[in-house]
């Protein structure tokens, strides 16, 4: 086990990885710039990655409020609170939302703040492109959001944008495409500023094979996103041209075929699942070793396993697509390959409790939120296994069988992946440490709920309850009253994030530059907070004080 | 100062190897055209793909 480092006073960088001007001579945040320069014209990584992460709190929290009207909505049998149409809204909403403003700009928010620091960059590559990645954000969801006060409300035809349903809604399609491409733009833009940072911008010393779990995670993210997010453009482009320009892509009519754009939107769909769960996996891996105390186990494995699941993540597409009919050839290599997953999934799992294994394990909330992400990923992963499976998933199919499933996948995997990195990484962005023992009150509500809210909903999909419907059978009402209370649980329990994060940037007890004992690395060294500009001549970097110098353990 | 979007220039880290500020930034600027003009294939590509099937 490598020697850990020292806690470096606040306000200074370690003095042995040669890098200890920067705090000294620009205290953080010393700018008087005022408000507006300072958040609406930054090129700063740090304020960047702020402002992602604050916008998608508050989308958070906008697609939170869209679940709940859902599980108002399912908490007994019948129509209490809405209209079936608008009830078809929140869905598509709530995922749009969800997918697009909450999960994948946290990510980015994180890889702002972070894999600077963590390379020994001073900035991301292409700060005025990281600028405008961000401002497109906020016009996208306010197209987006404001399509449910036109007349004909907002789209319906739920997030898949499946035509001939999506086209059939009024004034909201071409707001919907419009959004969508500036989303998709947005993230285009986003992961060519990782890609030209992290090819760029290492620190002398920091190869490839150095770098942090979660740099890695994210160079690899930021290429799928490229190979991707163009494919859902292309797909959204082609809806529009059906929809007001006389074209036939999707039409049969014309010569077209709807089942085609399926296989288009699953091409970006099914890699789009990774892009939301691979930076989840670097946090862990980083998180890991620190509370165990231990390097992580396997370290290049786990890089081999994050671009191994990456590639298959291209060939399994038509796995969401069985019941539309395809030759049984095609049914059985989409079930083996996507059954193939499961092998470098697990490597990771198995490179994780290794890494714990007789390690010094201490249970912070980060390292509570990771262990969950672990368990209860795994859940979600093995429910994805079952839905691999053509024959079963012919009975599985658009029940709530496949809602828990994914959402064990994106809420118990990525947002508690997020949760653990906000965790993880607040004493740092803030200088403050967060009160612990409301963290853990947060990681253990959230997981209590979070599994009331979606385990009952695998049984209610294996008695046959359809997803995307208001109302529902009375035999299905006890494990709807369950998964609404669960539901309102979780949504309650987030307030005490906010609450918490809102106190520990207003103050607390002063953190330290290495804030966790067993925390190593080069973001580490620098001061907490950091200084506003970072790394401005580049460290020399010691491979002992990397997470990951010695890579032969 | 680097927080404006006036002035946005960036020192950038030197290698071991010589190499100016300047090529880093050329470098970087080459590596982010490189993969817009992926995006763009891509996009463009899979339209094409469409339309030529469903012809």
């Amino acid at each position: 086990m490598a020697t850990v480092l020292p806690p470096a006073a606040t306000g200074t960088a370690h003095p042995e990885v040669g890098h200890h001007d920067d705090a000294h001579e620009h205290p953080a945040h010393e700018h008087s710039v005022g408000f507006f320069e300072r958040w609406f014209m930054s090129t700063n990584h740090k304020d960047i990655g702020t402002l992602y992460l604050l916008f998608s709190l508050l989308m958070f929290f906008v697609g939170g409020s869209m679940a709940m009207a859902i599980r108002a909505e399912l908490f007994q049998p019948g129509l209490q609170f809405v209209h079936p149409e608008f009830f078809n809204q929140m869905t598509t909403m709530h995922a749009l939302v969800m997918i697009f403003g909450a999960v994948m700009p946290a990510f980015v928010g994180l890889a702002n703040w972070m894999i600077p620091m963590m390379i020994g960059a001073p900035d991301m590559a292409l700060p005025r492109l990281n600028n405008w990645s961000f401002w497109i954000l906020p016009f996208a969801f306010t197209l987006l959001l404001v399509t449910l006060v036109l007349p004909g409300g907002g789209p319906a035809g739920g997030w898949t944008l499946y035509p001939p349903l999506s086209l059939q809604g009024g004034n909201n399609v071409a707001f919907v495409i419009f959004a969508v491409h500036m989303m998709g733009i947005s993230s285009i833009m986003g992961a060519i500023n990782v890609i030209a940072t992290i090819l760029n911008m290492r620190a002398p010393g920091m190869d490839l094979l150095k770098m942090p779990l979660f740099v890695w995670s994210w160079l690899i993210t930021a290429f799928l996103l490229i190979a991707v997010m163009p494919v859902l453009a292309g797909a959204v482009t082609m809806l529009l041209t059906d929809k007001f320009f006389g074209t036939t892509f999707f039409f049969a009519g014309g010569g077209g075929d709807p089942v085609m754009f399926q296989h288009i939107f699953w091409f970006f769909g099914h890699p789009e699942v990774y892009i939301m769960i691979l930076p989840a996996f670097g946090i862990v891996s980083e998180i890991i070793p620190t509370f165990s105390r231990k390097p992580l186990f396997g370290y290049q494995a786990m890089v081999y396993a994050v671009a191994s699941i990456a590639f298959l993540s291209f060939i399994v597409w038509a796995h969401h697509m069985f019941t539309v009919g395809m030759p049984l050839g095609g049914e059985l290599y989409f079930m083996y390959a996507t059954m193939l997953i499961a092998v470098p999934t697990g490597v990771k799992v198995f490179n994780w409790v290794s890494t714990m294994y007789k390690g010094s394990l201490t249970f912070e909330t980060p390292m509570l939120f990771a262990l969950g992400f672990v368990i209860m990923f795994s859940i979600g992963g093995f429910s994805g296994l079952m839905l691999a499976i053509v024959p079963a998933d012919f009975q599985y199919h658009d029940t709530y069988f496949v809602v828990a499933h994914f959402h064990y996948v994106l809420v118990t995997g990525a947002i508690f992946g997020i949760m653990a990195g906000c965790y993880y990484w607040l004493p740092k962005w803030t200088g403050h440490m967060y009160n612990e023992t409301l963290g853990k009150w947060h990681f253990w509500l959230s997981t209590f709920f979070v599994n009331l809210l979606f385990f009952p909903q695998h049984f209610l999909g294996l008695a046959g309850m359809q997803r995307r419907v208001p109302d529902y059978n009375v035999a299905f009402a006890d494990f709807n009253l369950w998964s609404s209370i669960g539901g309102f649980g979780f949504g309650l329990a987030q307030l005490l994030f906010a609450y918490i994060v809102w106190s520990t940037i207003r103050g607390g007890a002063p953190a330290t530059a290495q804030v966790w004992e067993g925390a190593r690395g080069l973001e580490w060294t620098l001061s907490s907070p950091p200084p506003h500009h970072s790394f401005t001549t580049p460290p020399k970097i010691d491979d002992r004080m990397l997470a990951h110098g010695d890579v032969t353990h | 100062m680097a927080m404006s979007l006036i002035d946005p220039v960036i020192p950038m880290p030197q290698r071991d190897t010589p190499s100016s500020t300047d090529s880093k930034h050329r470098a970087a600027r080459r590596t982010a055209l490189i993969a817009a003009a992926l995006a763009v294939t891509v996009y463009a590509g899979f339209i094409l793909l469409a339309a030529v099937g469903t012809q």
